[in-house]
């Protein structure tokens, strides 16, 4: 059976909250967050069904980066829910977390690296952790990996000698050297110059098709948007304004998209 | 006058706030030195960070405090005829006072800014948040192999400063005060007992503790960019100083009514 939201049409404004769960790999049901004093999100809704790619766009500040740290439990809601494969994550603790954290890989936007690590501790951390591999069990897992994000061997660099690409590569390794059903992305290719960023993209797109992975990927870089997407949502004034396809999302005549994607520097997401 | 009021409000609730968040921090990690995973390795890196690479500075604060000590022991009891008694009286207030708190002190100004700039940098750098995703309890993998680093490595250091600051009272002693080596020894032996000596050392171990709790506190608590980290880490150099000289108070109450 197909999934629901792929029979949808592009939908405009938050969806109303959504009684779990219809098939969602990831729902948030009208989360609200306050940092600071300041509202971050404001009743966003968010279905995002296995094996989509997803992309999040919208303007700096306006909490992406605040979305994704939802879904894999570092922040809690002040009202609302967060499904994650079927279970409600918001009000879990750290240990009831951890196996969730586990399904979840999460690219960050510097890619956090262990500074104190080489890259094999990097990548390996986990595995060093559950303590169940052999040193060269662990290595050879990694060097695996490492091939996967297509970088040799480098194990025993440490990340002040890695380029930006490279660093993000090796974040990635990290994120997905457990086999994660879910693989989140912070601006990956935030910093890092188009050659290498096509290069992020494609690794994208080659991970979501051979792990199987339902990937959320967080980004202002519109090129990046619409090659990896299948589906766009767009976040605007802490709820989700849009949600269609790479082509739904050109086509559409809402002049504050096309202001975002178009780039441009008037319209109605600047005339507040 | 209100907005006065208000304010001293607003910081008192900041005060008990942060003080139940540090205590909570602490029974945390002391909950979690007792549980698997065993980390031996990261906490041996701790030790040779906290305890051996702070052997100069802890040796020269003691050498010169000591001889300093001894110089003024010695010249205050002259007039008196009994300068032979400062070796005696010098080696009872380092062993019991002078030596553990100013040894941890000045630790607490290395090890507690270099524990919470050390967090703080993984704070703002989202390595905390990467250990949480991957599933790492932040507490266990930090604030465990440090804690349990400082608590051992305290008493370790100060072991031997004390010694450091008696052999530096010596040479004062013998060379200034012109006191004979083997009167200023005799009277060390005279005065000094191995309780003076080990109440002293107990007390380290608190403050071990506090510095460790403290200086992971704090790098957890720091704010956004290079200005937070500097701030948390002047901030967590304060409080652990502060913390000793409150905590050894309250010791030194206790065990003088075990140890007159």
């Amino acid at each position: 059976m197909d999934h629901p939201n792929l029979s949808l049409k592009p939908s405009y404004g938050s969806p109303p909250p959504s009684a779990p769960l219809n098939g969602e790999m990831i729902l948030l049901s009208n989360v609200y967050k306050t940092l600071g004093g300041k509202p971050i999100l404001r009743g966003a809704t968010l279905s995002i069904y296995p094996g989509e790619t997803r992309v999040i766009i919208g303007r700096s500040g306006e909490g992406k980066s605040v979305l994704i740290k939802h879904i894999c439990g570092l922040f809690q809601p002040d009202a609302g829910e967060v499904y994650v494969d079927g279970v409600e994550i918001s009000r879990l603790g750290e240990r009831a977390l951890t196996p969730i954290r586990r399904k979840i890989g999460l690219l960050f936007q510097n890619a956090a690296l262990f500074d104190s690590l080489n890259v094999l501790h990097n990548v390996g951390f986990t595995l060093y952790e559950e303590r169940k591999l052999t040193e060269r069990e662990i290595r050879e897992k990694v060097l695996e990996t490492l091939k996967m994000v297509r970088l040799g061997d480098i194990l025993e660099k440490m990340p002040s000698e890695l380029s930006g690409g490279m660093r993000k590569r090796v974040g990635l390794a990290r994120a997905i050297i457990q086999n994660p059903k879910i693989l989140l992305y912070d601006e990956p290719t935030t910093g890092l110059d188009p050659v290498t960023s096509d290069a992020i993209n494609d690794l994208i797109i080659k991970l979501a098709e051979e792990l199987q992975v339902t990937s959320v990927v967080i980004t202002h870089d519109m090129v990046s948007a619409f090659k990896v997407a299948s589906q766009i949502s767009m976040l605007y004034e802490g709820r989700f304004h849009f949600t269609g396809t790479p082509e739904e999302i050109r086509d559409t005549d809402d002049e504050i998209i096309q202001q975002f994607i178009q780039g441009r520097s008037e319209g109605p997401l600047t005339n507040l | 006058m209100g907005s006065v009021l208000s304010h001293i409000g607003q910081r008192t609730a900041e005060f008990f706030d942060s003080a139940g968040r540090l205590t909570q921090l602490y029974f945390q990690t002391l909950y979690l030195c007792f549980c698997p995973p065993w980390r031996i390795r990261l906490t041996i890196e701790q030790m040779v960070l906290i305890g051996v690479m702070s052997v100069p500075i802890a040796l020269l604060t003691a050498i010169f405090t000591g001889m300093v000590l001894v110089l003024q022991t010695g010249t205050q009891l002259k007039p008196m005829g009994m300068k032979v008694y400062a070796s005696g009286i010098s080696a009872i207030s380092f062993a019991r006072e002078i030596g553990p708190v100013l040894t941890s002190v000045v630790l607490a100004g290395r090890v507690s800014a270099g524990i919470t700039a050390e967090i703080g940098t993984m704070k703002v750098t989202e390595q905390i948040d990467a250990l949480k995703t991957l599933g790492t309890n932040p507490i266990s993998y930090l604030v465990v192999p440090r804690f349990i680093a400082a608590t051992l490595m305290f008493p370790a250091l100060t072991i031997l400063a004390i010694a450091v600051g008696i052999g530096g009272g010596f040479v004062v002693g013998v060379t200034i005060l012109q006191i004979t080596p083997g009167m200023y020894i005799t009277n060390i032996w005279k005065f000094l007992t191995l309780q003076d000596y080990l109440s002293g050392l107990f007390k380290t171990i608190f403050f071990g503790m506090i510095v460790g709790t403290v200086g992971c506190f704090k790098g957890f608590e720091t704010g956004f960019g290079a200005q937070g980290v500097g701030e948390a880490t002047t901030q967590s150099v304060v409080m652990s100083s502060i913390l000793i000289l409150v905590a050894n108070f309250l010791l030194t109450t206790w065990i003088i009514q075990i140890f007159p």
